[in-house]
């Protein structure tokens, strides 16, 4: 589903991935775990396409991410759940509308959505504005936006940064419960392991 | 989608500009058609020679009349024109023992056929007719208005052209804060599938939909203002349809302009700055 073969990613001098070989297991999760600075988020970056690796390969889907023009590469997207690391809800647009608005415009059907606010707790949350939600909600309001539409892969960078620790156990739990019963897979990018039962893959030095 | 501050600005700047331009150029076209009416108001006598009978200056008249440069043509009798010179200058009619005044015809052209070229040209097919004596106009009476005009037309197309420049600068300046606004949201989307040409609709509604709602605003405002001065206010010595017909002209203008200014705004502005991520 993902799977990075000798990956390469340097921004001028500075060389942020050198040499990841790593390959995910399906409809489980997996973390990739690093210390600050280490590339964390360049690895999901290189996974949806807004960064391109300076050399080696990132597959997608079975799909090299290097060969698809700009088109392919929007199409693959509506297949990836993203949560990113800096929240980047939709303002203007209710919580609920963050997540119609993107099937309207991506004609993409929306399948967990009143399921996604209930198992995460925010289904009072749904009429409010981004700007009237603290960080936490806004998180949470992310990570449902991630999976309302029964992504096949949902990839999440750094997710918990905004989040209590039962809101985090929280979404722990979604997670297992979708890659289990719904066969979602999720990689999530973090500094410290999550749980000794997801998959894990190391970056820079630990 | 809730309205944020630089669609208010959008809409504001769409208000200002259209009624300030619309208004402006109202008056523009008013003094311009004022001119006019004032050029083709200076008049062109053609003497007779006094062996002429009332037959020659009906045929010369018919021919005039069906000229299409002439607004209007009038026989001045000999008779008219003998008393108008006795009471203009307060003459003895008695010292006249005979009529020394000939028929003569007073020609108006149309304003905009009106200039030195064109009536010198006019004086000489006049004057092919063996019965006419001279063809007057007051020469520089008519050079100064044609001076004072191109001056005001070139004063006018200036400020014009400069104020849609403002516009068109200002169109893209507000758009560009817009865009710059939206950068993080439309990048957004972009992660989450959505093609750059809905991004696009997405952003063309919001730029142009508050531009159009100002110009729709100040339509209204200005028929207003019309209606308002028509009924209590009539103090300006232009007349009702030349205001009328000016504000329409002018209206029209800048609704094609503002709107063309909004769109060329919008695609210039999302052509340069939105990048593929």
């Amino acid at each position: 589903m993902v799977e990075f073969i000798d990956v390469f990613k340097s921004f001028d001098t500075a060389i942020v991935i050198d040499g990841l070989s790593f390959k995910i297991v399906p409809d489980t999760v997996n973390q990739i775990l690093g210390p600050q600075s280490s590339g964390k988020s360049t690895v999901i970056k290189l996974i949806y396409g807004a960064a391109k690796p300076t050399n080696g390969t990132v597959r997608v889907f079975d799909t090299d991410i290097a060969s698809l023009n700009y088109s392919g590469l929007v199409l693959l997207r509506r297949y990836i759940g993203i949560i990113f690391e800096d929240v980047r809800l939709l303002r203007g647009i209710t919580a609920r509308e963050n997540i119609t608005i993107i099937s309207r415009l991506s004609g993409k059907s929306v399948c967990l959505a009143d399921e996604a606010f209930d198992m995460l707790g925010i289904s009072k949350l749904s009429n409010k504005y981004p700007k009237e939600l603290s960080l936490g909600e806004q998180s949470l309001v992310g990570i449902a936006r991630s999976i309302a539409f029964k992504f096949p892969l949902v990839i999440a960078d750094e997710p918990f940064r905004y989040l209590a620790a039962n809101n985090k156990k929280k979404v722990l739990d979604v997670f297992r419960y979708l890659s289990k019963k719904r066969k979602m897979t999720f990689l999530i990018a973090t500094q410290n392991s999550l749980s000794d039962d997801f998959s894990t893959f190391r970056i820079g030095q630990l | 989608m809730r309205r944020d501050n630089v669609s208010i600005a959008l809409f504001f700047t769409a208000v200002a500009f259209f009624f300030s331009m619309s208004i402006l150029m109202g008056l523009f076209f008013s003094a311009n058609e004022l001119i006019n009416d004032k050029k083709s108001n200076i008049p062109v006598y053609i003497f007779f020679k006094t062996s002429a009978n009332l037959n020659d200056v009906q045929d010369q008249l018919l021919s005039l009349k069906n000229d299409r440069h002439v607004k209007q043509a009038d026989i001045i009798d000999k008779e008219s024109a003998f008393h108008r010179i006795v009471n203009k200058f307060s003459i003895d009619q008695s010292i006249f023992d005979y009529n020394p005044f000939p028929y003569s015809i007073r020609v108006l052209f149309k304003s905009k056929f009106l200039n030195k070229d064109f009536l010198s040209s006019m004086k000489s097919k006049i004057s092919l007719n063996d019965k006419i004596d001279a063809v007057r106009f007051p020469e520089n009476i008519l050079n100064n208005v044609e001076h004072l005009h191109a001056i005001f037309l070139r004063f006018s197309d200036f400020v014009i052209f400069m104020l849609y420049l403002v516009e068109l600068v200002v169109f893209i300046s507000i758009i560009r804060i817009f865009y710059s606004h939206k950068k993080q949201d439309f990048d957004t989307l972009k992660f989450l599938g959505v093609k750059r040409l809905r991004i696009f609709g997405i952003f063309f509604k919001n730029t142009v939909t508050p531009a159009i709602i100002g110009i729709i605003f100040s339509l209204i405002i200005i028929a207003g203002m019309y209606f308002a001065y028509m009924q209590y206010a009539d103090v300006f010595q232009i007349d009702n349809h030349i205001l009328l017909s000016a504000l329409q002209k002018s209206c029209v203008i800048n609704v094609l302009l503002s709107s063309v200014f909004a769109i060329f705004a919008t695609i210039f502005i999302f052509f340069i700055k939105d990048e593929k991520v």
